[in-house]
């Protein structure tokens, strides 16, 4: 689905988060929104999903304006969040509904694509934090939302289990064309999956640029283009300069 | 690799059977639990010998404290003569009814503070002034007002339970973790169906322990109920163990409540490790 933000501020009891930021997600498009911490991401994504609906601005989702949660968003958070007693099968089918076999075979078809078929009867606690990622993923993907929403979903694990996911996450975006929504405090993360990439600055967060990748994913982790991006994320960020204050 | 593999075994096959005996005579032998088991039970049977000989002996007058022997046949006298079952069967009457007042009351209460701001304003404090008073304060009261029977009895033990069982639940359902929470809202669960799915379950540790030590208040309830006027029970047989200088029932009682509260309390346990079998602390 398409995604408008538009002129979205969010206060909290009188600090503000974000200040008037609008931006637009085209349909199947991944966008990235990129920034240091405290610049207000996850706040607008929280907003996006429905989970806070105490912002300022409009928010349209297919040009229709919306306030509250969709059946069309899938919200995949930095924790895997799984319920700790229900098995991995019954954590996937959290949010379905419908005939029990219907629910079995869509999760299980899911944990096939995941690669967690064989531990379909496990429990979270006898999960790595990858498979309880991972986990987490097939739970937003089957419902077959036509919109994902990732607050930082790799944040919280190791440099190998984060490089898999990333893929995974490109080969399930190839498959289904989602669109996606996607905060991330990694420069590398977001020019390895976003077709756009929203950079937030300052508190409150602000809109600094709106980038556009044009490069075919999937893309070289050492493609020169990729760096001078890079080199140019971190310059507008100010952190090159910081680092050399420092 | 391969070699040194070979050899390995061709040294095994000669010279570990040292190793290999002690190995299989400690799988013959009996099971690790048994063996913990029998570590547990040195220091009671040394005690309990110590006691029996102690009496016997004449060290210790009989009057006073009567052998384990002598305890053990009060209590067989008793079974024969069927007055055992009676006692045991009012007792646990008791204290199953008040434990399952004091249980629905505490978890109809506390549920509703627990979910409700405007509930937990309005009752919160009044239930904490009331816990601030030590329960037995209240038995003059409970036999003035439902009388030396049963009514009065089951109330208090209630009163009891009801306490950690209601401090538990709404503790439970209040360090519900938001962010599962968040899930469900985000799957666009109603408000009864967050309850039901993610609350419920993710309350039920704390529901469980709250049982647990309500279980043991009540059994400390029941003692006091009865001894305070009661003619049948086990707490009664306390009070007729002192009237009849008869240490040996006063005893007695106290293993017949050492057993059956430590019998209710295991039912609780497995029950409990049953249910919360998907928590990361509890063995599976």
């Amino acid at each position: 689905m398409s995604i408008q933000v538009e002129a979205v501020s969010r206060r909290f009891e009188g600090t503000t988060a974000v200040e008037n930021v609008s931006f637009y997600v085209e349909e199947g498009e991944i966008v990235g929104l990129l920034g240091t911490s405290g610049c207000g991401k996850s706040t607008l994504l929280r907003a996006v999903a429905g989970l806070d609906t105490g912002y300022e601005g409009t928010i349209r989702l297919h040009g229709q304006e919306k306030r509250g949660t969709s059946k069309e968003l899938g919200i995949i958070f930095q924790e895997p969040r799984l319920m700790p007693w229900l098995t991995v099968l019954d954590n996937v089918t959290f949010g379905l509904d419908g005939p029990k076999e219907e629910q079995k075979k869509k999760a299980l078809d899911l944990l096939e694509v995941v690669g967690l078929k064989d531990f379909a009867d496990h429990y979270p606690k006898q999960l790595s934090g990858g498979m309880a990622q991972r986990t987490a993923i097939a739970r937003a993907l089957v419902t077959q939302p036509s919109t994902l929403l990732l607050d930082e979903p790799f944040s919280a694990l190791d440099a190998f289990t984060k490089l898999q996911l990333q893929d995974m996450v490109l080969d399930l975006w190839n498959q289904y064309l989602p669109t996606m929504v996607m905060v991330t405090h990694d420069i590398d993360e977001a020019l390895a999956l976003c077709d756009r990439i929203i950079i937030l600055k300052g508190q409150p967060g602000v809109l600094h640029d709106n980038l556009k990748l044009t490069q075919p994913k999937p893309r070289r982790k050492s493609d020169p283009e990729l760096a001078r991006v890079k080199e140019y994320i971190l310059e507008s960020l100010d952190i090159t300069k910081a680092e050399k204050e420092a | 690799m391969a070699v040194t593999q070979g050899q390995h075994v061709e040294k095994k096959s000669v010279f570990s059977s040292e190793r290999e005996q002690n190995q299989s005579e400690a799988r013959r032998g009996m099971p690790s639990f048994l063996k913990t088991a029998g570590l547990a039970l040195i220091v009671p049977l040394l005690i309990l010998a110590l006691w029996e000989g102690a009496t016997r002996f004449g060290l210790v007058a009989g009057n006073q404290l009567p052998a384990p022997s002598a305890v053990v046949g009060t209590i067989w006298g008793m079974a024969q003569d069927g007055s055992l079952w009676t006692h045991m069967g009012i007792t646990m009457y008791r204290i199953l009814w008040g434990f399952f007042w004091g249980t629905a009351a505490a978890a109809a209460l506390g549920a509703l503070v627990a979910v409700s701001k405007k509930a937990e304003v309005l009752f919160d404090p009044t239930v904490q002034a009331i816990r601030a008073i030590p329960s037995l304060a209240w038995v003059p009261l409970f036999i003035l007002w439902f009388g030396i029977g049963e009514p009065s009895k089951v109330t208090l033990i209630a009163l009891g339970v009801f306490f950690p069982v209601y401090l538990n639940v709404v503790g439970g359902i209040q360090s519900v973790d938001r962010k599962l929470v968040e899930v469900g809202r985000a799957y666009g669960l109603s408000q009864l169906q967050i309850i039901r799915r993610i609350i419920l379950p993710a309350s039920m540790p704390s529901f469980l322990t709250g049982l647990r030590s309500g279980l043991g208040l009540g059994w400390m309830f029941v003692v006091a109920a009865e001894l305070l006027g009661a003619s049948e029970g086990l707490g009664y047989l306390l009070v007729l163990g002192q009237n009849t200088s008869a240490p040996a029932v006063i005893l007695a009682s106290i293993v017949l409540f050492a057993f059956l509260g430590k019998t209710t309390d295991y039912v609780l346990k497995k029950i409990q490790t049953r249910v919360l079998h998907w928590q990361d602390n509890v063995k599976t």
